[in-house]
């Protein structure tokens, strides 16, 4: 990884931010001791299991448990009737929004049903003495079904007499908006603008492919109260949308969430799991309950990736100018609505707002079928919608004759004008600069040849192609976004840090910690942080959005300033004793020690002051501690230019990604490696979606054909080029210690820059992902013939 | 849909004739890695209630490799075990490569050759290979022991030509005729339907003359179309007599797929497939030719030098 300091950055002296230091997890992780959900084992623990209905679509006619509470060792055997009536959606993230936005996510899901929705909805539920029990009761759970005729297709699902997937849905549309914030007249600026283009695009269900599956502990204790233990991205949301949405017999307060070892989450965790089952379970044996899922019901139930087909239309002067924008989206949500609606949404904003325009507008339905449920995945909307946006900027230069750079760059929101997310003024942005470093460390201006140039000669053809995005740093001003965290010192002058984020392998607490070491004063190694159980960390909304290093971080950053003045402050007296005289503001608290400023050789231990303040018997004796909180009610978004090179063998059609190249405006690195590591990871998940991961249901039945990672084919390291991380530092002002998000990013632009490279090398346009070598082979056969548009689908994958 | 494993019986006999005597007395199954049959217990397609390991049979585990004997691999020889021989590597390739591409590489450490042939799934790669490489299956049973070529072996999808009880012992390939090489390659794909398979699979065995210019031998199997590995003969039949070319492995190419039968009713999907069978088949003849006539033997550079030293 490289690294560009805009400031120059010279005068800074920091300890511990900007270094390479090892996260606080790591040992637990690598030596197999860390422990997930699945390991934790208790007095008194039932497995439970639940029974999948395998239909598309169909009636519950009449189902007898009887045989199957009956075997030895089952305890409880539930079906539609015992859950309550109560509907919900499985996103949790409605609970972080106002409660206008919070009405449009409809409640449509119950833990049990007798209508089943999608092939692998589910009907009953068994908790036994162990899971080889509770598997075999599941066999003995005798269903007649009534079938339904089943609709896959969204289009297919919004014409008249369509079988209707939910009954009170008219044309199975689930939710129907205008983008809140079109403007302008989009009709005028087409008709008097000088070029259109028009693309449309679909993207394909990707997996999360979480390594652990999902997996919830439900417990009531003798008090009655509840404690749920899952790995959640957000308990605390979890914990609100359980108490108020499934039992609302419970209160918040009812329920402790602890969230362990969480063996990733991309968004998937976003979300109730098994959680509400294990719950009911755990109420209907008065024991505690761990429900578990196999890797191929993840596939077939879980969630992925919403498919939303889009079309996006630009008109542009001469000069290059894009003076209107459309984009018109139809998501997939499969059987219940979860995230889909939300991520439309926020396809929109980011694919509408990262041009300087005034004349926009966006439309979305999102649509029931009979599939599997959707949901939020990193990138959140980004992603899908970049591999349609992106396509038709390169269609609009390449009319135009600009080189695309050009073209990105003349429009791009600079800082200073007006952003489109909020109502509010862009007050950092580093976009250009991302394409201008990025463009020559990639080499683009000898690498991209022009759109006259005759296409390679011979089998393997090479392209480039780029990508440019927005993304968030939180969803300040639209979300519930504030965090607080508190920080004490032991007598020993260690620290307990107490934060909200959970910790999914992408290295946050380290992160935080190392902030809370550079302000606070306490050396990084001796912060010992505490995360993941809602009866000890303050309120936060969870880890997502790119949130936790800028929202988190600025409250870790706000409680160690404060401990710091604290430290200062109590060490005025020891001084005193040792006859130096010095006020608090005189003092300097740092790496573990206590000096007056420019004086380290008379410097006192942290620990001493400390120490002194636990064990004091005077009426003035407290322990150092503080909290503190941060709300973002802005929007600070963070960019990414990324540029690739391939290479297609036009007699396979496989794509060989040869370089890949990605700028990112960070603001600051906070720990290097970490950022370079989610920089590469977001990178290879970017290229599984852009080349290899299909989803694929058969079109008869419904039925996932690839839930198996045998047959779902994601990147490995073999699969993936060497890939360059180039970050733009130039420190926010309102971010902790200047930094801004990178998590989610980088997996936004891969398929996008992708496909312009694509282009670029055989000089076709893929209209759906996985941009697969059948796809490939399939368009260079359709020599000149127009190519078939984004909507018209073949066996569940649209070319 | 995959679930949790329903309990079983699990045998692990010491012997061949006491795996025979279990699997006749509680109707069992053998299993060897299980890298099939798990998943197969998982997802219910098979409900087997008593599996008897081969893992600790004794005199199952025979390894020779050598060009003037042959290929003789014991049914608990996991996949892996090729990688290192160079023998392996230089004069069966094809198998050897098919080992290689296994993937993940866990499945090389745990499944056996023998057991990954037995399974008769028809997207294996070790069949479609093996069989390019003229393998035999010799079996002992309740009634004696036999030899099964692999052209016979496979009767239908998951379905072999082993009657009840009867063991595998080993895989065995002829020593090659001399200036003979052999190749193996797949391509992955989509699936489409529940009937279609994700991979297409081929492999060849090319024997050139004394001066290594004409092809006198040659086989071409390809997999994954159909429920089983076939060889086919008009392409060989296109490949002998003649000096090997491009052109010429264009045309063998062309003969299987003249012969192949769409798998499902989409004609861009069915285009894209038999074009990729086309270049998939075509390369791996090309290799198999191309190391028939390059092939670098150091048993044979050994025996020169020791006949110079003379």
């Amino acid at each position: 990884m490289k690294t560009i300091r805009l400031d120059g950055g010279d005068t800074e002296d920091l300890l511990y931010v900007g270094k390479d230091l090892q996260k606080p997890d790591v040992t637990q992780k690598v030596t197999g001791k860390a422990v997930y959900t699945d390991d934790i084992d208790m007095p008194g623990l039932t497995e439970g299991r639940l029974l999948h209905c395998p239909h598309a679509f169909a009636r519950v006619k009449s189902i007898d448990i009887s045989r199957a509470a009956a075997l030895p060792g089952v305890l409880a055997v539930l079906t539609a009737k015992d859950a309550p009536e109560a509907r919900f959606s499985r996103s949790t993230m409605a609970e972080a929004l106002p409660s206008f936005a919070f009405d449009g996510e409809r409640q449509d899901q119950r833990i049990l049903t007798d209508i089943c929705r999608y092939r692998g909805d589910c009907v009953a539920a068994v908790a036994a003495e162990d899971i080889y029990i509770a598997e075999q009761a599941l066999d003995l759970i005798e269903v007649e079904y009534e079938l339904l005729d089943p609709v896959f297709d969204p289009f297919e699902a919004m014409k008249p007499g369509a079988p209707k997937v939910h009954d009170d849905v008219q044309n199975n549309i689930a939710f129907e908006m205008d983008h809140p914030f079109n403007m302008g007249d989009t009709k005028k600026a087409f008709a008097e603008a000088d070029v259109v283009v028009e693309f449309s695009g679909v993207n394909s269900r990707q997996k999360h492919l979480h390594m652990e599956t999902d997996s919830a502990i439900a417990h009531f204790d003798e008090t009655g109260r509840l404690t749920v233990i899952s790995p959640s991205q957000g308990p605390h949301l979890g914990k609100k949308h359980l108490s108020e949405r499934v039992f609302k017999d419970l209160s918040d307060g009812d329920i402790r969430w602890i969230s362990p070892a969480i063996g990733g989450g991309f968004g998937a965790r976003l979300a109730l799991g098994l959680e509400p089952v294990a719950v009911l379970l755990a109420r209907a044996t008065g024991r505690p309950v761990r429900v578990t899922s196999t890797r191929e019901e993840d596939f077939n139930g879980y969630s992925s990736r919403t498919d939303q087909h889009q079309k996006v239309r630009l008109a542009a002067m001469k000069d290059g100018t894009v003076v209107g924008i459309e984009q018109h989206i139809v998501s997939d949500a499969g059987a219940y609505l979860s995230h889909s609606a939300t991520t439309s949404l926020v396809n929109m904003q980011k694919s509408l707002g990262l041009f300087r325009c005034d004349n926009v507008f966006g439309h979305v339905k999102v649509v029931y079928t009979n599939t599997p449920v959707t949901a939020g995945f990193r990138g959140y909307g980004n992603a899908e919608g970049a591999f349609v946006l992106q396509q038709a900027i390169d269609m609009l230069a390449e009319k135009l004759g600009m080189d695309p750079i050009e073209l990105r760059s003349k429009n791009i929101r600079k800082e200073g004008e007006q952003s489109f997310f909020l109502p509010c003024k862009l007050e950092h942005s580093k976009l250009q600069e991302c394409i201008d470093e990025g463009a020559k460390e990639f080499g683009w201006a000898e690498k991209f040849r022009g759109w006259d140039r005759p296409r390679d000669e011979g089998r393997f053809k090479r392209g480039v192609g780029m990508s440019i995005l927005n993304h968030a740093s939180g969803a300040g001003g639209f979300l519930l976004e504030h965090s607080s965290a508190i920080m004490k010192l032991q007598a020993d002058g260690s620290a307990n840090l107490v934060i909200s984020p959970c910790e999914m392998g992408q290295g946050i607490l380290g992160a935080l910690a190392q902030v809370a070491a550079e302000l606070s004063g306490v050396p990084y190694e001796r912060i010992r942080v505490v995360t993941g159980d809602t009866d000890v960390t303050l309120f936060d909304i969870g880890s997502h959005a790119s949130r936790s290093m800028f929202v988190v971080g600025n409250a870790v950053a706000d409680c160690a300033r404060k401990i710091n003045a604290i430290i200062r402050e109590r060490a005025v007296p020891h001084f005193e004793k040792r006859q130096i005289h010095v006020t608090a503001d005189q003092l300097v608290a740092r790496g573990g020690e206590i000096y007056p400023e420019g004086q380290p050789d008379k410097a006192i231990p942290i620990g001493e002051v400390a120490h002194d303040e636990i064990y004091n018997f005077t009426d003035a004796g407290s322990q150092i501690s503080a909290s503190g909180s941060y709300l973002s009610n802005s929007h600070h978004p963070n960019h990414q230019a990324a540029f690739a090179e391939v290479e297609v063998d036009t007699e396979t059609g496989y794509v060989s990604i040869i370089r890949y190249l990605a700028a990112h405006d960070i603001g600051r690195t906070i720990n290097p490696l970490l950022v370079e590591s989610q920089m590469q990871g977001s990178a290879v998940q970017g290229f599984g979606f852009a080349l290899k991961e299909d989803f694929v249901l058969d079109q008869k039945t419904g039925e996932v054909l690839n839930d198996t990672l045998l047959t779902y084919t994601a990147p490995t390291v073999m699969d993936v080029p060497e890939i360059d991380a180039l970050m733009i530092e130039d420190p926010f002002e309102k971010g902790p210690l200047g930094a801004k998000g990178v998590g989610e990013a980088g997996v936004v632009n891969p398929a996008a820059a992708v496909a312009n490279a694509i282009y670029d090398a055989i000089g076709v346009r893929l209209h759906s992902l996985p941009m697969s070598p059948e796809k490939i082979l399939a368009m260079l056969q359709n020599d000149g013939e127009e190519h078939p548009a984004g909507s018209s689908h073949v066996s569940g994958q649209r070319l | 849909m995959g679930r949790v494993l329903l309990p079983f019986a699990y045998h692990e006999p010491k012997t061949v004739a006491e795996a025979m005597e279990l699997a006749k007395r509680d109707a069992g199954t053998y299993i060897m890695g299980g890298c099939t049959l798990v998943p197969s217990l998982r997802r219910r397609q098979r409900r087997d209630k008593c599996l008897i390991s081969l893992a600790r049979v004794e005199g199952l585990d025979d390894f020779g490799i050598h060009p003037k004997s042959g290929l003789r691999i014991g049914a608990k020889v996991v996949a892996s075990a090729l990688l290192p021989n160079i023998w392996a590597g230089k004069r069966f390739a094809a198998l050897h490569e098919a080992c290689e591409q296994l993937y993940p590489p866990h499945i090389g450490n745990m499944g056996s050759v023998v057991g990954n042939l037995c399974s008769a799934v028809p997207y294996f790669d070790l069949p479609t290979a093996a069989l390019a490489l003229d393998g035999e299956m010799h079996v002992t049973g309740p009634d004696g022991d036999r030899v099964i070529a692999l052209e016979e072996f496979y009767v239908a999808k998951f379905q072999t030509a082993l009657k009840p009880g009867e063991i595998v012992t080993h895989l065995f390939c002829q020593p090659y005729k001399p200036d003979t090489g052999s190749s193996f390659k797949k391509i992955y794909r989509s699936r489409r339907t529940i009937e279609d398979l994700h991979k297409i699979n081929a492999a060849a065995m090319v024997t050139l003359d004394e001066e290594r210019d004409r092809i006198i031998d040659a086989r071409v199997v390809l997999g994954s179309w159909g429920h089983r590995p076939n060889r086919y003969r008009a392409a060989e039949a296109a490949l002998i007599g003649n000096a090997p070319n491009f052109d010429l492995f264009v045309a063998a190419a062309e003969a299987v797929t003249a012969e192949l039968l769409p798998a499902t009713d989409m004609d861009w999907v069915e285009k894209t497939r038999f074009a990729q069978a086309r270049v998939l088949l075509r390369d791996t003849i090309a290799q198999a030719a191309s190391r028939a006539k390059s092939r670098h033997d150091p048993f044979e550079d050994a025996t020169e030098m020791l006949e110079d030293a003379r």
